[in-house]
């Protein structure tokens, strides 16, 4: 399994928590100006964002060439890639619930990776092209709101919004493995 | 040349996809909230350039694959035999850039014709704005082609990406030079134009800082190009430095006053509103012409003009047309911003006093109530049955006339001391 | 060991099957697959390693369907070494093949093991700690040699192993063919009909999709190859009269 989570980069998983630490400790509880924000930007609302667009890497398959050779179930190797993003965003959240306001940051990091891993699903090693003007959208929306209770995602919605995606990254592993054979 | 690019970058169906994909990107920032820049052809253009915050990280990305694509084929020891490797190696750079360009020239394309569309008057020679912008564009490509150049691995991509976004970040909140900030105020930019010494920095800053970029990103082919070249690429290098000096301490100076020119409707009153945005001209004339009858029938002597006013500016002698910003680039007003307007008949210089000698309390009470007298008379409103000035308001037009009077005069006057609430 | 092809037909247009294949058993011993480019060698052994599903027809292993539903047990037994693999750069040799055990559910106790055997049968123990970007060509197509016996397959697909490789690194491939478990099936497609004649103890002739034949080779040798008994010929004579 140590072979596995190094193939998939848990290295560079590490170097993002602790990135993400830094951002936290030093960006994270400013306000800046953007432009076309009408009001300051919290740094808050940059962490889901960055994170959904780093941390998916491991989700990606970049050696195609060695996972056609895994007489593993294209689920189970789908999971422990899953498992491995979910550490390191999962890392980053708890790290956002120590700090104040951090609670609500909590839960939109799992739901940024939750996003990331629906899009990965669908796009492959091109997530993060849909993923980068969904995150300025998203600055757009929580400019100068974010974290206030009003963003509080219910916690059933963020288990359904976790298992739905993990869902859908299973499926379409599976799927991709499936339609290779056939080809 | 051309073959080369396109080798790179896919089959003409990819080109066109990649383009589309980047077209795409670049609409977030274009599309927020009410497409407020419909209502003023500056402020259109200048939202087109800044579909570049989220384009660019996208096509850094696109670059930063294309060249781990390149490197793992070992492409670059063959360029080393070619008659130009230098221009071999940044051929595909280039062809990410014209894709990303013709993305960001489309996009300009259609926010400043909708702006037309809609009524807004048009700049074309303001388009000068648009080359500085893909300066940028391109220093965003380099520095994708650079990581992914070396780096060699595709999980560079996203960095790049995030990369370059978060250097527009920085550069909007002036931790870095302003280079990678191509627009977006949140002004409407009438009589603002912009600023051609920061922009003309900026550009050489970009193309500086994309000539450095990209001959580090493959410094042994840079070194077999001719000469001329490197000389050419030492300017520029050169050249960009006191360029970001000068960005870091002009990075808010992007926009700057320009001629004010006026368009009005004529009537009683005549209204005018600053040439950028007189999206809602129309609307606000003819609903200030309508609401100006009430006053009229109480007696009032309405100035002959009302003008849409710049900060700083005063004129005893006409109305100001009172606008809030969303207003201003809107297709519409209300009768609520309409009577807001006829309720100031002059630009008193006390109101950008914060001494209450000169700008008593009183006067945003009474401003309020001769707003809501005149929607009230027009049957917009329905007059307060409860408060300290209920009984005033339950009088006959009438007898409330002869109060709007006095506080018109006062109001046109500047007499702003003289001004009494109703008994 | 045996696998046995019945009614096979692959294709990647439904109007031109790639390869038809009425009947073919394979056992034990090394076999050589040949025929020209395009004659279908990469799709036949793709299909014989699992990774792709034939239109028609079975593969069994063992008497085992390959694309029944004990699949993944029965491709677990067959190793396959492509002509063309791409390795994550930034991973040592012993890193990729950790990986792969990993993917190929070799047991964790036994995994460090054999890829250390692996690295040693194909000559890349000093370089076990090397990252797989800095590898020669030849290196790398060792490594994927590797890779197919990292799981100790008891059939083992070698798609042109020596392709790339200077005259010493084919005849270090072919040691280790040679070496290998005499009750492994290894079939290997190549070009270097002196390779072919050298290593396998039977050999199957594809032309456009079809076998032309099937057998010994010596036999194969001794029946076309001329007075001089060059597998060459016999080869070209074959092909010539299908």
């Amino acid at each position: 399994m140590t072979a596995a989570l190094q193939a998939w980069g848990v290295g560079r998983v590490g170097l993002l928590i602790g990135a993400a630490v830094l951002l936290i400790e030093t960006t994270a509880t400013d306000q800046f100006l953007l432009p076309t924000f009408p009001d300051r930007l919290n740094g808050w609302a940059l962490v889901p964002a960055l994170v959904a667009l780093t941390m998916a890497e491991p989700l990606v398959d970049r050696s195609p060439d060695l996972t056609r050779h895994a007489t593993r179930s294209p689920v189970v190797i789908a999971l422990a890639r899953l498992a491995l993003a979910y550490a390191g965003a999962g890392a980053v959240a708890g790290y956002c619930l120590l700090s104040p306001d951090g609670r609500m940051v909590a839960a939109y990091v799992l739901a940024a990776l939750s996003l990331a891993a629906g899009t990965v699903a669908l796009t492959g090693p091109w997530y993060w092209v849909p993923l980068l003007p969904i995150s300025f959208a998203w600055l757009q929306h929580a400019a100068g709101d974010f974290p206030r209770p009003t963003f509080a995602i219910p916690a059933p919605t963020l288990v359904a919004v976790v298992a739905g995606s993990c869902l859908a990254y299973v499926g379409a592993s599976a799927v991709r493995e499936e339609v290779q054979r056939r080809q | 040349m051309i073959g080369a690019q396109g080798v790179w970058l896919g089959t003409a169906r990819v080109r066109l996809l990649t383009a589309a994909a980047l077209f795409t990107a670049g609409l977030p920032p274009v599309l927020d909230r009410d497409l407020s820049w419909l209502g003023s052809w500056k402020k259109a253009l200048d939202q087109g350039t800044f579909s570049i915050t989220t384009l660019g990280p996208v096509a850094a990305g696109i670059a930063c694959v294309v060249y781990v694509r390149l490197r793992r084929s070992g492409v670059p020891d063959l360029l080393s035999q070619a008659r130009r490797p230098w221009l071999g190696w940044l051929a595909p750079a280039l062809g990410v850039w014209a894709l990303a360009s013709a993305a960001v020239l489309l996009i300009c394309a259609l926010t400043t014709t909708a702006a037309w569309a809609a009524g807004a008057h048009t700049y074309p020679e303001l388009f000068w704005v648009v080359p500085p912008a893909l300066a940028v564009l391109g220093a965003e490509v380099s520095i994708g082609a650079m990581m992914g150049s070396r780096i060699g691995h595709y999980w560079a991509a996203p960095w790049a990406a995030v990369s370059v976004f978060t250097l527009f970040i920085l550069s909007s909140v002036g931790v870095v030079p302003g280079v990678f900030r191509t627009g977006g105020t949140s002004g409407s930019l009438s009589a603002e134009t912009f600023a051609i010494h920061p922009i003309a920095a900026q550009a050489v800053a970009a193309l500086g800082l994309g000539v450095a970029v990209m001959a580090l990103s493959h410094w042994d082919l840079f070194r077999t190009s001719s000469t001329v070249h490197r000389g050419m690429c030492a300017v520029l290098v050169a050249a960009a430095i006191p360029a970001l000096f000068r960005l870091h301490s002009d990075s808010d100076e992007r926009y700057v006053s320009s001629s004010v020119e006026y368009e009005c409707r004529d009537g009683q009153p005549t209204v005018c509103m600053l040439e950028e945005t007189t999206r809602p001209l129309d609307d606000l004339a003819a609903r200030m012409q309508r609401l100006a009858g009430p006053l009229v029938a109480a007696g009032v002597a309405l100035p002959a003009r009302f003008v849409q006013k710049l900060p700083g500016d005063s004129n005893l002698d006409e109305g100001s047309v009172r606008l809030f910003a969303d207003e201003e680039l809107g297709a519409t007003v209300t009768d609520e911003t309409a009577a807001r307007s006829l309720a100031q008949p002059a630009d008193c210089p006390a109101y950008s006093s914060d001494s209450p000698e000169d700008l008593p309390e009183v006067v945003f009470t009474i401003d309020r109530v001769l707003t809501h007298w005149i929607l009230v008379q027009d049957g917009q409103a329905s007059a307060p049955t409860e408060g300290g000035l209920a009984d005033w308001w339950a009088l006959p037009a009438e007898d409330q006339h002869p109060w709007v009077r006095t506080t018109y005069d006062a109001l046109s006057d500047c007499r702003l001391n003289a001004l009494r609430l109703p008994q | 060991m045996t696998v046995a092809l019945s009614g096979v037909r692959c294709s990647y247009r439904l109007d031109r099957p790639v390869v038809t294949i009425d009947e073919l058993e394979l056992t034990a011993g090394p076999v050589g697959l040949v025929g020209v480019n395009g004659a279908g060698k990469t799709t036949l052994l793709r299909t014989l390693a699992g990774a792709r599903t034939p239109q028609d027809g079975t593969v069994t292993v063992d008497g085992d369907d390959l694309y029944g539903p004990r699949r993944r047990r029965v491709v677990q037994t067959i190793g396959y070494m492509p002509q063309e693999i791409q390795f994550p750069g930034e991973l040592t040799v012993t890193q990729v093949l950790g990986y792969l055990c990993w993917l190929r559910r070799v047991p964790s106790r036994t995994a460090k093991a054999q890829s250390a055997e692996a690295v040693e049968a194909v000559g890349l123990a000093d370089r076990a700690h090397q990252q797989t970007r800095r590898l020669s060509g030849g290196m790398r197509r060792r490594l994927a040699l590797a890779a197919a016996l990292v799981n100790e397959p008891r059939v083992l697909l070698l798609d042109e192993p020596t392709t790339g490789l200077d005259p010493e690194q084919r005849a270090g491939v072919r040691e280790i063919i040679a070496n290998l478990d005499s009750r492994c099936l290894v079939l290997m497609s190549s070009h270097v009909m002196e390779d072919i004649a050298s290593v396998t103890s039977s050999i199957v002739v594809l032309h456009e999709g079809v076998v032309r034949y099937h057998g010994a080779t010596s036999s194969f040798v001794a029946a076309h190859g001329g007075p001089n008994r060059s597998a060459e010929l016999a080869f070209l004579t074959t092909i010539a009269d299908a």
